[in-house]
């Protein structure tokens, strides 16, 4: 790395050209952080509007259980794509959604959104009826500790001890917030429930990595346009209709007042993903994925104004321990100028 | 003529065709391609070039004040950024 040449300096200050650049690229580390909480909170409010949504007519009444959260899934997704498609056609970036369709690191995006959207989402659903939620909730929030391992052996991110205390910190307050109580009674396909938790952990973990990786070459703007139109027209052609899910999802998008809902679930959940991969590619995605598990902390917050949500103890207990852990992740911001460690 | 790439590729492969190159040298150099569109501006390029570096495919050499007190940064593609070139399409590689 050259140090180059400290020739200039503000007239009078002593401030070198090059300070003048740093200062700039702490700056650019920090809003990165910022953006990465904005993505946390939005996806908070998405997921108590998306709740919303599915507790009205048709979600209620899907064939299998896997009809109603994945065509929900489905109708969230495409609709976060076409408000994305409209973000990228006002700030001009819409023709490199085509372009970057051509290209190898396009293609990795899409795998990213299979990972993230249909594969992780199904096996999601797939853990909770084999092993119960409580189970499948607890393991798939270790996520981010998986694309942390991810980033640290693809991406050779630089992770900090402290670093990985506070993935883990927020990974164990999304454990305490999400717990509930295991059900008794058998679980006939239990450990498979276990194995489909994993897998979407790994698939929700490793859609960050592989993001990551494509945008080295391709504008987050665009990349997760295209994650959002995958993941949509995947799930209708490949999933939907072997859970019976079809039919929700059309009725769903012919039934006015619930396709609103849906569509406005969208926008925030299309706009927190947008802010998700722009971070990914500002503070790197190992702290992003733990910082963006405050989402549990805004999604108690709106729930209380919006819904009519109990404020137990544990909810308490793991909003503190998520803020405790976010603090750790973000620590020192000058860490994050250089984020990997052989680039 | 090979396919457009999306910007940011190109910006990568842009810096491969040269020394080193400012925003400005690297807007000049790009603008019979994407000079027409809304993302061609110097503050979404200069998001990509931080966000480059960050990353570690580019890397900064001399960094100056011009006249105006402007900042110009010379940036240059790094090995780890060479990496990266394999993923051009075909008729994009040299």
């Amino acid at each position: 790395m050259a140090n180059g040449v400290q020739s200039a300096s503000m007239a009078g200050t002593g401030v070198s050209a090059r300070q003048v650049f740093e200062q700039k690229e702490l700056g650019f580390v920090k809003r990165g952080l910022a953006t990465a909480l904005g993505s946390g909170m939005l996806w908070g409010l998405d997921g108590v509007i998306l709740g919303i949504a599915l507790a009205m007519a048709p979600f209620t009444a899907g064939a299998t259980m896997y009809a109603a959260p994945l065509a929900g899934s489905a109708l969230h997704d495409g609709f976060a794509g076409l408000w994305l498609a409209i973000y990228n056609l006002f700030t001009g970036r819409w023709k490199d959604i085509g372009r970057s369709l051509k290209t190898f690191p396009g293609f990795i995006v899409c795998v990213a959104a299979l990972l993230g959207g249909p594969i992780g989402m199904g096996a999601y659903l797939l853990g909770i009826n084999f092993a119960g939620a409580a189970y499948a909730m607890g393991i798939s929030a270790g996520y981010p500790v998986v694309g942390a391992i991810m980033a640290r052996l693809i991406l050779k991110e630089k992770i900090s001890p402290r670093v990985w205390a506070g993935i883990l910190t927020c990974v164990a307050g999304a454990v305490i917030l999400g717990y509930v109580p295991p059900e008794g009674g058998t679980m006939p396909h239990f450990y498979l429930g276990i194995g489909c938790s994993l897998l979407a952990a790994f698939g929700w973990g490793t859609e960050g990595v592989l993001a990551t990786f494509g945008m080295d070459m391709v504008d987050p703007a665009v990349a997760i346009n295209i994650r959002e139109a995958t993941s949509c027209v995947v799930s209708v052609l490949a999933v939907l209709p072997f859970v019976a899910g079809l039919a929700v999802f059309g009725q769903a998008l012919i039934t006015p007042n619930v396709v609103w809902v849906i569509a406005l679930a969208g926008l925030a959940g299309g706009f927190s993903y947008l802010l998700w991969y722009k971070a990914f590619s500002m503070c790197g995605c190992s702290r992003c994925m733990a910082l963006n598990i405050t989402y549990a902390i805004w999604g108690l917050v709106f729930s209380y104004f919006l819904t009519d949500v109990a404020i137990t103890t544990n909810l308490v207990i793991g909003a503190i321990v998520i803020t405790i852990g976010a603090i750790m992740v973000v620590g020192n911001p000058k860490e994050m100028i250089n984020l990997r460690a052989e680039a | 003529m090979a396919a457009v790439l999306p910007m940011r590729f190109r910006i990568l492969h842009f810096f491969s065709t040269v020394k080193e190159a400012s925003t400005k040298e690297l807007m000049n150099g790009l603008h019979s391609e994407y000079g027409s569109e809304g993302q061609f501006n110097e503050k979404v390029i200069n998001e990509h070039l931080l966000s480059m570096r960050a990353g570690g495919l580019i890397e900064t050499n001399d960094i100056e004040l011009d006249q105006g007190g402007n900042l110009v940064v010379n940036y240059s593609i790094t090995e780890f950024g060479q990496g990266r070139l394999k993923y051009l399409p075909k008729a994009w590689k040299a």
